[in-house]
């Protein structure tokens, strides 16, 4: 879906530009495995990659300003209104448009933006902050109480058909003005994400006099799109690029920024070029000094291009997975769902289609979101013999002239609907794999291919058997968006498993209601087996973000949604 | 489509005898006849275009909420209230019909802008390929017949290979072998995008390939024909070279009969867009309507039609008058008719 | 090809001229041959299933093993291409002889049908002859989705205008030409009339056509899958391993390059055959 975690580069600290030598702190980053990452990045912050290097190259350059930096994505936002798309690449591509609230860093801690300071009070029901003093937006209005109340009205608002954004405000009650630099943000239930959730760009904040001339019209994007950011939004062309210009006036970067004033680039110019190997290359070939998503395939030799490198971020979330619908036959029957569990070989598959370069998936949230559970690796492995035999028990046990299994005359037949418009990640190749692996195994599945309209008939209208698609969000939180059962899809969830289980959903509100690190840890690892252990999903692989980009280049950054900021980058040589 | 079989007996096929007031009054009546016809198709690409968003399937309204959204059925009635879906098929029809009258498309399902904005944005890019090709299929086909029509047997073996290749190699395949060759391995052109120049050299020129053998193959059967002719004889007898025979006199009546490809060309052209677009990663009307019809966006895809019908009914029109100017043999059966 | 030799009775050096220009008819009927073979038993090639995934195998260049090497899963590439012959060519036919059926009996219908008919008939083809055929097949396309069974459908509406034409014009030449007047002064049925002696003026000009088409609509098929809005995978189509390809013609191009190539032959080699067969048809006319 246009939804999952993608569009961004490298795990934060290892976004080190021009290193000196660059061998020692590129190549470790191509083989960076989870647990070994972290203490990889901390032999590097040894070696001097840390992040306070990232805007002062070792080889004695100093950030230069101005110049133009052209980026290549491979997806192009439907709608450019970051309070109503549910869509990466629009908070991607916009979070150096707008600002929030506060900026969460690589560890999950969080850190003054807009707000200075802030108080949570009331049992995590009320949220106050305190705003900074001096932020305009590029209207020349100011950015105060009044603005943060209109924008999350402008959210919760029914004719903004908020997609996500409304669902990260969870149970929102309503905003204060207490006075201009101090607004208390109130829900009905205790609230714990909502501090990350003010840190996603989904959240961010337009200018008041936008809101209430052209609210209608936002989805556009192009000048209208006005923020607080270090770039506004100059122009956009269907199809052709999107242009972003220097907001000189800019002087609030996060503390996680490695600067502060404006940014330096006069410009940054982002083209979309959808298929790979153009995308690719564009980038060896110069055209573009930095491209989004570089496929698995190419990984390599981009990587070995001595004139580019190659910064990779995992995405936090939910992991690239099939859904396996529990409500409907086959999969009412636990014993069908483990067999599909274990009747794909998951490690071969995703090693083949993406080449080492993206890890397989062992649960139900990626190894880089907090409270992720490692207890999980393992826990499934590949067993066709077991996978068959409960197809057996389950009744399944004949097999018709196609090889296939059949029950009272009926294929074991699943219907796993693919949308072109969402493909990406050679999703559909990983695809011919699984349904290759599950022939093996007597499962027939077929892939209607589907327009979107006619998918979201089918995933609302619980007609889907299998869907399969990734979410990414920096907090566990995002488990209840997926499995608790009251976040089913025609409420604006992601429950596409229609997982019922009163043990998860009781978990999940749970661990919305606790800000206790190790509390969370507990409730959450317990979902993570939970889900599991039901089948209600087969976890594929843990997406990537592997960023392109061109050593002239320096100082481009990743926040830890895995979305590229460029408010740090410059050109080492115009 | 040889044309001076049976011109008048002036030997050459001269301008038309003087026009009379008749024959032009003939004219005029034809010229309108002939735009109201053209008018008629357009409106009936207008009524296919409707019956085909009505054939449609699928809620517009889950389009346009988009997926994760919990829309009330006030909501949901709220929308097709505004898109005037609830409404009589007649009164749609009246009503889409009044719409463009003002120019108005609709607006997209998926993308939410006015439809003809959307169209608007791409024209440039699909027209700046379109002419290019265009330009390349006239200059190719051009030199090519030219070159081969009436010489060595070898050369015209050649030409005729070449011709078939054109118009058979499928011209997606033909720029994806040009991108791997031009762009990826040379590295002497770019692969996608629409920057400047060197960007519409292998698209273009991908684009031009199918046209231009046709072109050069109607083109040299023309030449050859009109070679033939006593009037051509009676030039080399003159002591002018086979060329200047063929660039002075043949030229034009063979030009004639290449006219009738007029219309396909500019059909293909506008239609291989639609690949070509794809296979160099181009915006234009072509990346367009593939996204569109992916998506189902039905407003999008009736404006792109109706574009091209537009497009397609005044090149027919324009090459229908050419050629009545060129040849006066239809002007007059036209009159009798 | 031959008319080279055809048009030139007096060089020097004949049967080396009729072999140079004899090659590519060799070549192209072999794989005309080829082709034909692979559709009706494509097992005699080889035994590999084309879906068969061997994933430690994945883009392994072209070898003994695999003359056209391996795709991203490790299937043989040159298995794909064999079985997709199937998928694309009877896709290619049968568009075509629905489009002639089609056509036909529509055209026949507007020629002997009366004034109305006619007129309605020529309406609707004009508009339909105003969209090129490729946008036209989108636009069903549109409205149907994609699938195997719907992209023929999408064909034949556009490829079918194309004929209702030819055929109406024909049958109006055929019926001005007095003995058709002549046969109903005589008596003979309206049916009869048709079936005796306005279809077999019609046949051969259409049938014509229709061989040159069947190499097109082979392209329009694998454009249209290309494009994703052809059938899907694992459907054999050459069309989409060409699409399927292009994400690894970086660092593997037999993957895309392999199953273009044939196509191209395989369209080339009909229209060859197809413009011979209309050039002997129109010697045989003159003569």
């Amino acid at each position: 879906m246009g939804d999952d975690g993608r569009g961004g580069p490298a795990r934060g600290p290892l976004i080190t530009p021009a290193l000196d030598p660059p061998e020692l702190c590129v190549h470790p980053i191509l083989s960076v495995r989870s647990a070994l990452g972290l203490l990889a990045v901390a032999v590097l912050l040894l070696a001097g990659c840390g992040p306070g290097t990232s805007a002062v190259p070792a080889s004695g350059g100093r950030p230069v300003r101005g110049g133009t930096l052209n980026y290549a994505v491979d997806a192009e936002p439907t709608c450019f209104d970051i309070h109503a798309s549910q869509q990466d690449v629009t908070a991607a591509m916009l979070r150096n448009v707008f600002d929030s609230l506060v900026a969460q860093d690589d560890a999950g801690r969080f850190h003054p933006w807009l707000a200075t300071s802030w108080d949570i009070t009331d049992g995590l029901r009320t949220y106050t902050f305190h705003l900074r003093h001096g932020v305009t937006f590029t209207d020349g209005s100011a950015f105060d109480a009044a603005a943060v109340r209109a924008n999350f009205a402008h959210i919760v608002a029914k004719q903004t058909r908020s997609q996500y954004a409304a669902s990260l405000l969870g149970p929102y009650a309503g905003t204060d003005v207490v006075d201009p630099h101090t607004v208390r943000v109130r829900f009905s239930r205790p609230f714990a994400p909502f501090l990350q959730a003010a840190s996603t760009t989904y959240l961010g904040f337009y200018s008041p006099k936008i809101l209430a001339a052209d609210a209608g019209e936002l989805c556009a994007g192009g000048p209208r799109a006005v923020g607080t950011g270090p770039f506004s939004f100059t122009s956009h062309t269907r199809g052709q690029r999107v242009v972003l210009t220097r907001n000189p006036a800019y002087d609030w970067a996060p503390a996680t920024a490695q600067h502060s004033g404006p940014a330096y680039l006069d410009r940054i110019v982002i083209r979309v070029l959808k298929e790979n190997s153009l995308r690719v290359g564009a980038l060896t070939s110069g055209q573009v000094d930095v491209a989004a998503a570089v496929p698995p395939v190419d990984a390599r030799s981009v990587g070995a291009d001595r004139k580019l490198r190659l910064l990779r971020k995992d995405v936090p979330g939910i992991p690239y997975s099939l859904y396996l619908n529990t409500s409907l036959a086959p999969f009412t029957d636990r014993r069908v769902r483990i067999a599909i569990q274990r009747g794909i070989d998951v490690d071969r598959d995703v090693g083949a289609v993406y080449f080492g370069q993206y890890r397989r998936a062992w649960g139900p949230l990626t190894d880089v979101t907090p409270s992720y559970d490692a207890t999980v690796r393992q826990s499934w492995p590949y067993d066709p013999v077991k996978a068959g035999q409960l197809l057996d028990e389950a009744g399944w046990a004949r097999h018709d002239g196609a090889g296939f299994r059949v029950r009272d005359g009926r294929r074991l037949s699943i219907s796993w609907p693919v949308v072109p418009t969402y493909l990406r990640d050679q999703r559909d190749v990983l695809g011919q794999a699984i349904q290759a692996d599950l022939r093996k195994l007597g499962v027939e599945i077929t892939r209607p291919s589907l327009d979107v309209g006619t998918y979201l008939a089918l995933s609302y209208g619980n007609k889907a058997q299998m869907l399969d698609f990734s979410w990414s969000r920096a907090d566990p939180d995002v488990l209840r968006l997926f499995f608790n059962s009251a976040s089913s899809p025609a409420s604006g969830g992601q429950n596409m498993a229609r997982l019922a289980d009163a043990e998860v959903d009781r978990l999940t509100v749970a661990g919305a209601e606790s800000l206790d690190r190790t509390a969370r840890d507990d409730l959450y690892g317990r979902v993570q087996h939970d889900v599991l252990a039901s089948a209600a999903t087969v976890p594929l692989y843990a997406p990537s973000s592997i960023l392109g980009v061109a050593r002239r280049v320096a100082g481009v950054g990743v926040d830890p949604n895995a979305w590229p900021l460029f408010f740090d980058a410059w050109r080492v040589s115009r | 489509m040889h044309v001076c079989e049976q011109a008048p007996a002036t030997g050459e096929c001269g301008p038309a005898p003087g026009p009379e007031p008749a024959r032009r009054r003939a004219v005029l009546r034809q010229l309108l006849r002939r735009l109201l016809s053209g008018a008629a198709v357009l409106l009936g690409a207008v009524t296919l275009t409707f019956t085909a968003l009505q054939l449609a399937p699928g809620d517009p309204v889950a389009v346009l909420l988009g997926p994760g959204t919990s829309a009330s059925p006030q909501v949901r009635a709220e929308i097709r209230a505004e898109y005037g879906l609830d409404d009589p098929a007649p009164l749609r029809y009246a009503h889409y019909l009044g719409r463009l009258a003002r120019g108005d498309l609709g607006t997209s399902y998926q993308l939410q802008q006015p439809v003809s904005q959307l169209i608007g944005d791409q024209l440039r890019p699909t027209a700046e390929l379109a002419a290019a090709a265009l330009a390349l299929t006239v200059l190719i086909g051009v030199v090519i017949a030219v070159a081969t029509a009436g010489r060595r047997p070898g050369l015209r073996a050649a030409a005729l290979a070449w011709e078939s290749l054109a118009l058979s190699v499928p011209t997606f395949w033909l720029g994806i072998v040009l991108v791997s060759v031009f762009s990826f391995q040379l590295r002497i052109l770019p692969g996608a995008g629409d920057q400047g120049a060197a960007s519409l050299v292998l698209p273009s020129l991908t684009l031009a390939t199918p046209g231009a053998g046709a072109l050069s193959r109607a083109l040299r059967e023309g030449l050859e024909a009109a070679l033939a002719q006593p009037f051509a004889t009676a030039a080399r007898a003159r002591g002018l070279s086979p060329t200047g025979v063929t660039m002075r006199h043949a030229l034009r009546h063979a030009a004639a009969s290449a006219l009738n490809l007029g219309g396909w060309l500019v059909g293909t052209l506008l239609a291989g867009t639609v690949l070509i677009e794809t296979v160099f990663a181009r915006p234009g009307l072509g990346s367009l309507t593939v996204q569109a019809v992916t998506d189902r966006d039905m407003p999008v895809v009736m404006g792109i039609v109706l574009t091209s019908a537009l497009v397609a009914t005044v090149v027919f029109t324009i090459v229908d008058l050419m050629q009545r100017v060129l040849d006066p043999r239809l002007r007059v059966e036209a009159v009798d008719r | 090809m031959t008319d080279v030799v055809v048009a030139s009775p007096t060089l020097p050096d004949r049967s080396v001229r009729r072999f140079v220009a004899g090659a590519p008819t060799i070549v192209l009927t072999g794989t005309l041959l080829l082709v034909v073979l692979a559709v009706t038993v494509p097992g005699i090639f080889t035994d590999v299933s084309p879906t068969a995934v061997d994933p430690s195998a994945a883009l392994a260049a072209p070898s003994g093993a695999h003359w056209f090497g391996t795709d991203q899963l490790g299937r043989d590439v040159f298995t794909r291409v064999l079985h997709g012959a199937r998928g694309s060519l009877l896709l290619g036919f049968g568009t075509v002889v629905l489009a002639v059926w089609i056509g036909s009996a529509l055209g026949l219908a507007a020629a002997l049908g009366g004034r109305l008919v006619d007129l309605v008939f020529t309406r609707v083809m004009a508009v339909m002859i105003a969209i090129p055929p490729l946008l036209l097949a989108l636009l069903v396309i549109a409205v149907l989705g994609p699938g195997s069974g719907r992209t023929m459908i999408a064909m034949v509406a556009a490829l079918t205008p194309l004929y209702g034409r030819l055929v109406r014009a024909e049958a109006m030449v055929a019926r001005r030409s007095g003995y058709v007047e002549a046969a109903r002064a005589l008596g003979v049925g309206r049916t009869a009339v048709v079936v005796r002696h306005v279809l077999p003026n019609v046949l051969g000009p259409t049938l014509a056509l229709a061989t040159v088409e069947v190499g097109s609509a082979i392209v329009y098929v694998a454009g249209l899958s290309f494009l994703g809005l052809g059938p899907r995978p694992p459907s054999p189509q050459w069309g989409l391993m060409l699409a399927e390809g292009r994400d690894y013609l970086r660092s593997a191009w037999w993957v895309g390059v392999c199953p273009g190539a044939v196509l191209a032959l395989t369209v080339l080699a009909f229209q060859a055959a197809a413009r011979r067969a209309q050039e002997r048809l129109a010697r045989r006319g003159a003569g």
